[in-house]
């Protein structure tokens, strides 16, 4: 082995395992302290509660890996959940209506990112117009109130909003999409060139690669994950509910950016995100067993958080040299 | 083009605006509330519009943010009492931002009335029709009481969705002092904030249940904790009691399947009815508005009334039959449900 050859460990700390120790961290000191925390029916409500923010962010990073933004994610959480109740309650098959949520929440996505392109104005606008469009629409179709009415011994409701293998269908889902979307992003050519547009948009477009049918496609898969979470959410909270959703969008944001995604573009991280989110998830019910004050909730919120990042972006700075007595560099050594 | 786009937009907009085509002889009332999405404020306006149906002559109309953010509404409002100067009932759920706003518009000579959420001082505001929020609390822990042994001795869990928030501090006020005072033996645990997002609102309730799994029972002062609640009950097969506020279809779907124990309800369409029935006939027989806060008395929700408040709920004519001897006897004589101002809570 040469002198300069990487040490092992330093393989070890990629950009993930940060945030996994992060999140390993706070399970555990609040498990020392509350042993109730450590519970499997805990924990599965805590992994639970993260799904739809973190099916979300996981769709989050294709755009903001290409100096993008989707603004527009809670706005269509609450219009998928909303139109799939309506069909629903419409005397439509639950299985058809979350092909329907599915395929709308694509093209509003899609319709995003042309608008985007072809008008050439920022998606962090067009985005933000299209929230306040898709909840306004959902709000309008349900005049103001939960649709209920659903037929709840339909295996829709009962096993997609129930449990798999004693885990809650939906952490399976958000699972498999952090696979999926992985080897999207890493693995596959719409993957490189997300990324390769982020890292320089002009040099992509100088290179001849396709920037508006990827910015697109892009936001087209921000938008199905969030039709993914809408049709999750409405299978375990049995309602189309308007009001859902709201600030979505921004704790997806924030859960990318904690998990290794830059708003510079140009790299991101899949399993990052929805680690990101479990770290946002776990501190807030980690906050319920330290019995914090009502007043000082907030506080520790943003407190715990700041830490938690804060440790992340150390690790990832020193990549593990932090760890060890620091090396004298080999000439030096002569 | 651009001009001529302008003008298209201003005609539209215009259009948009006008609630009917001769509403010159009409009274120009509103109602503002702090978020028109949420079921509580979608309620009281539906008890306004009704009134000022009822009442006839008048052209209502109602305003609000889709989120609540106290100062867009602050705006509506103010617009409100520009556009329909002739009466306007607020609702909202930060009193101090209106003071100023609220004052101006009575300088200018537009009557205004609070509605839910008493008046800051300062605001001129001199009419307020509200719920007893404490009372609402101190009925949710004595029906907690009386499904519980006698001397019960364990905790019980208290919830706010957002702390801060007047009217739901004061529920939760209501709960913990009576607990206190009438179960010696309970520990009052919180309260804790279990946020208005159903699916946060879910994860924190999941958190406290499991936290305090003990328990004897868990409250919420909002309506996502209502269901919420229910719904961790029925998935975890929970032993413990729970109960909450509001009367979302969920919540009323929980108590019929017996899984809240009761609901709270404020009544917000009587609510809205009154107030604007009142603001109406003051301003029509140029009478004074009742001075003070006209006190609104609250349901509680349980298997005994269940199907009539579901049978309530599916229309605001179904609301108005339900609530229409209530209504008239508080017409009828306002001011024995009225108390001073300061004691609003």
């Amino acid at each position: 082995m040469s002198a300069t050859a990487t040490p092992w460990y330093r393989h070890l700390v990629r950009d993930e395992l940060g945030v996994v120790l992060v999140l390993v961290t706070l399970v555990v000191v609040v498990g020392l302290a509350h042993p109730d925390f450590l519970r499997a029916p805990n924990l599965l409500s805590t992994a639970q509660s993260s799904v739809y923010v973190g099916l979300m962010a996981c769709g989050m990073v294709f755009p903001l890996a290409m100096r993008e933004v989707d603004l527009s994610l809670g706005g269509q959480y609450a219009l998928g959940i909303v139109v799939g109740a309506v069909l629903i309650r419409g005397g439509w098959s639950p299985w058809l209506a979350l092909s329907a949520i599915l395929v709308l929440a694509t093209l509003l996505g899609c319709l995003n990112g042309v608008i985007t392109t072809y008008l050439r104005l920022p998606s962090f606008i067009v985005t933000l117009a299209g929230a306040m469009l898709f909840r306004g629409i959902a709000l309008a179709l349900a005049d103001g109130k939960q649709i209920s009415g659903m037929p709840l011994d339909h295996p829709f409701f009962s096993v997609l909003g129930g449990e798999l293998a004693g885990m809650p269908a939906s952490v399976w889902v958000l699972l498999l999409a952090t696979i999926v979307l992985t080897v999207v992003f890493t693995r596959t050519r719409f993957g490189a060139r997300v990324r390769a547009i982020g890292s320089n948009p002009d040099a992509a477009e100088f290179s001849g690669l396709p920037i508006a049918r990827t910015r697109i496609a892009a936001l087209g898969l921000s938008g199905l994950m969030g039709g993914v979470a809408a049709v999750l959410g409405l299978a375990f909270f049995t309602a189309g509910d308007p009001t859902v959703g709201n600030g979505y969008e921004l704790t997806a944001i924030a859960a990318c950016i904690i998990g290794g995604t830059p708003l510079a573009g140009g790299r991101g991280s899949v399993p990052g995100a929805m680690i990101g989110n479990l770290i946002l998830t776990t501190v807030a019910a980690s906050l319920v067993f330290l019995q914090v004050p009502i007043n000082w909730t907030t506080f520790a919120t943003g407190a715990v958080i700041l830490v938690a990042v804060a440790f992340d972006s150390v690790l990832r700075r020193t990549r593990g040299r932090g760890f060890l007595p620091r090396r004298r560099p080999p000439e030096e050594t002569r | 083009m651009k001009r001529t786009l302008v003008v298209v937009a201003c005609l539209l907009l215009s259009a948009c605006g006008s609630s009917t085509g001769d509403s010159g002889s009409k009274l120009k009332m509103g109602i503002a509330v702090a978020n028109i999405s949420l079921n509580f404020a979608h309620e009281m306006v539906e008890g306004a519009q009704s009134a000022a149906e009822h009442e006839g002559g008048v052209d209502f109309k109602a305003v609000g943010p889709p989120n609540t953010d106290g100062p867009a509404e602050q705006q509506l409002f103010t617009n409100l009492t520009q556009t329909n100067p002739d009466g306007v009932v607020l609702e909202n759920l930060d009193p101090p931002i209106f003071t100023r706003p609220a004052a101006q518009a009575i300088d200018k000579g537009v009557p205004v009335v609070a509605l839910d959420t008493s008046p800051s001082d300062g605001s001129k505001i001199t009419c307020y029709v509200g719920n007893d929020n404490y009372d609402l609390g101190v009925q949710l822990a004595t029906e907690l009481l009386k499904r519980l042994p006698p001397s019960p001795s364990g905790s019980v869990v208290v919830g706010v969705p957002n702390p801060g928030t007047p009217v739901l501090d004061s529920r939760a006020k209501g709960i913990k002092d009576t607990l206190n005072q009438k179960a010696p033996g309970i520990t009052v645990l919180g309260p804790f904030q279990t946020y208005s997002d159903p699916n946060q609102n879910y994860g924190a309730w999941a958190a406290l249940v499991h936290a305090n799994s003990s328990a004897l029972a868990f409250l919420g002062v909002g309506d996502a904790d209502s269901y919420d609640l229910a719904k961790i009950k029925q998935t975890e097969k929970g032993k413990y009691l729970v109960a909450g506020a509001d009367v979302d279809a969920k919540t009323l779907q929980g108590v019929k399947d017996g899984l809240d124990f009761v609901t709270i309800d404020p009544e917000h369409f009587l609510k809205g009815y009154v107030v604007t029935a009142l603001l109406i006939r003051s301003v029509k027989e140029k009478k004074p508005l009742p001075q003070g806060w006209l006190r609104m008395p609250g349901l509680v929700v349980d298997s005994s009334n269940i199907d009539r408040v579901i049978q309530r709920q599916t229309s605001p004519q179904a609301a108005y039959e339900f609530y229409k001897p209530e209504i008239d006897k508080i017409l009828a004589d306002p001011q024995s449900y009225l108390k001073p101002m300061a004691e609003a809570r």
